[in-house]
């Protein structure tokens, strides 16, 4: 084994969630005051409703926590950071237990649009992790490449290497020199020789 | 080539060959390397180690940042332990494919540790581990032919 759970860390289960940023022109308290009614128009439940909104000193930012629909059992963190910089910028993280085929249109985002009309979708990663097959193009390059590295392997030892058709286009002390080598990476085997 | 189960119904949509070497300057042994593509905005082959006992795939910084890699992309911060250092980190889900020789290829939105520091990461190889990935897929090897043999559950 290579890598291993940090010791203080433990393997959570990997959220389901959607990503929306937007920024705000806007002072905090107007912010504030948008959220909290936005969030009333959708009906949200407020996590703390004596002190929704609070400051996270370890993220320098704070925070609001919302169950956004209690049926499809999905929650909804709004954060910007306390740094009072303008515009704000303002990160919505849509989270599930479970992955769900949402309405997340209806649900969440064409009401934020009336609220917010730029806010701006980062990934959506509500729904289960997709696997898909396509049928293979020849690769006769892949066996080149591997005869190559076995045939150069001592004389490239501890150099990344950049191989195309068995060819060497480049080679380097780190992967940084060798990508800032190369015009493109596309159809290029990237690789560390031992 | 392609294995199947006893009723016909096939195991593997594709297989390849994979590169049998050490993969690391410690590595006293050969390693399972396979040509992996993984793609955000932009896509790029990488020659990845199979490792069943890793906790999560994990890209080389430079190249995530290479295809498209940004902190915002960010699903959770965690860390894990490499040869006894702690490298922090962001996991994040990308498009990662396995290249078939023979059949389909196989893609997959795996769960992907991206370590933050290039320094750190260095002149370690990206990996294919088991959270994220490996345990979504069926695979068997075949040491004969070094052959790889990957299928969808």
């Amino acid at each position: 084994m290579f890598a291993e759970q940090a010791s203080d860390y433990t393997i959570n289960r990997i959220p389901y969630r959607a990503r929306y940023k937007v920024k705000f022109d806007g002072s905090q308290s107007e912010l504030e005051a948008t959220l909290l009614k936005f969030l009333k128009d959708l009906e949200a439940i407020l996590l703390d409703q004596d002190e929704p909104i609070r400051e996270n000193p370890i993220e320098n930012r704070y925070e609001l926590t919302a169950i956004l629909n209690e049926d499809l059992e999905f929650s909804l963190l709004v954060y910007w950071p306390n740094d009072e910089q303008s515009p704000i910028d303002i990160t919505f993280d849509l989270d599930s237990p479970d992955p769900v085929e949402l309405p997340i249109d209806d649900v969440f985002l064409n009401p934020a649009k009336d609220v917010f009309p730029e806010i701006q979708l980062i990934y959506n990663f509500l729904t289960r992790p997709k696997i898909t097959t396509q049928k293979a193009k020849n690769r006769p390059d892949l066996r080149k490449n591997y005869e190559w590295i076995k045939n150069h392997r001592h004389e490239y030892r501890g150099r990344w290497v950049a191989l195309q058709h068995g060819e060497l286009l480049a080679d380097a002390a780190s992967s940084r020199e060798l990508v800032q080598q190369l015009n493109s990476t596309a159809q290029t085997l990237l690789t560390v020789v031992y | 080539m392609i294995l199947q189960f006893a009723d016909g119904e096939p195991f593997a949509v594709g297989a390849t060959t994979y590169l049998y070497a050490p993969a690391t300057d410690q590595d006293m042994s050969d390693r399972i390397q396979l040509p992996i593509v993984f793609e955000l905005s932009e896509a790029t082959d990488v020659l990845a180690v199979v490792d069943t006992g890793a906790p999560y795939s994990i890209l080389d910084p430079l190249i995530a940042k290479q295809i498209g890699f940004s902190p915002e992309m960010t699903l959770e911060r965690t860390a894990v332990t490499v040869r006894g250092v702690k490298l922090r980190g962001s996991l994040i889900r990308l498009s990662t494919t396995l290249q078939a020789e023979v059949g389909e290829n196989l893609t997959i939105d795996s769960t992907t540790f991206i370590p933050d520091s290039e320094e750190q990461w260095n002149q370690f190889p990206s990996f294919i581990g088991q959270a994220g990935f490996l345990e979504r897929i069926r695979f068997a090897i075949d040491p004969n032919t070094n052959t790889f043999y990957f299928g969808a559950p």
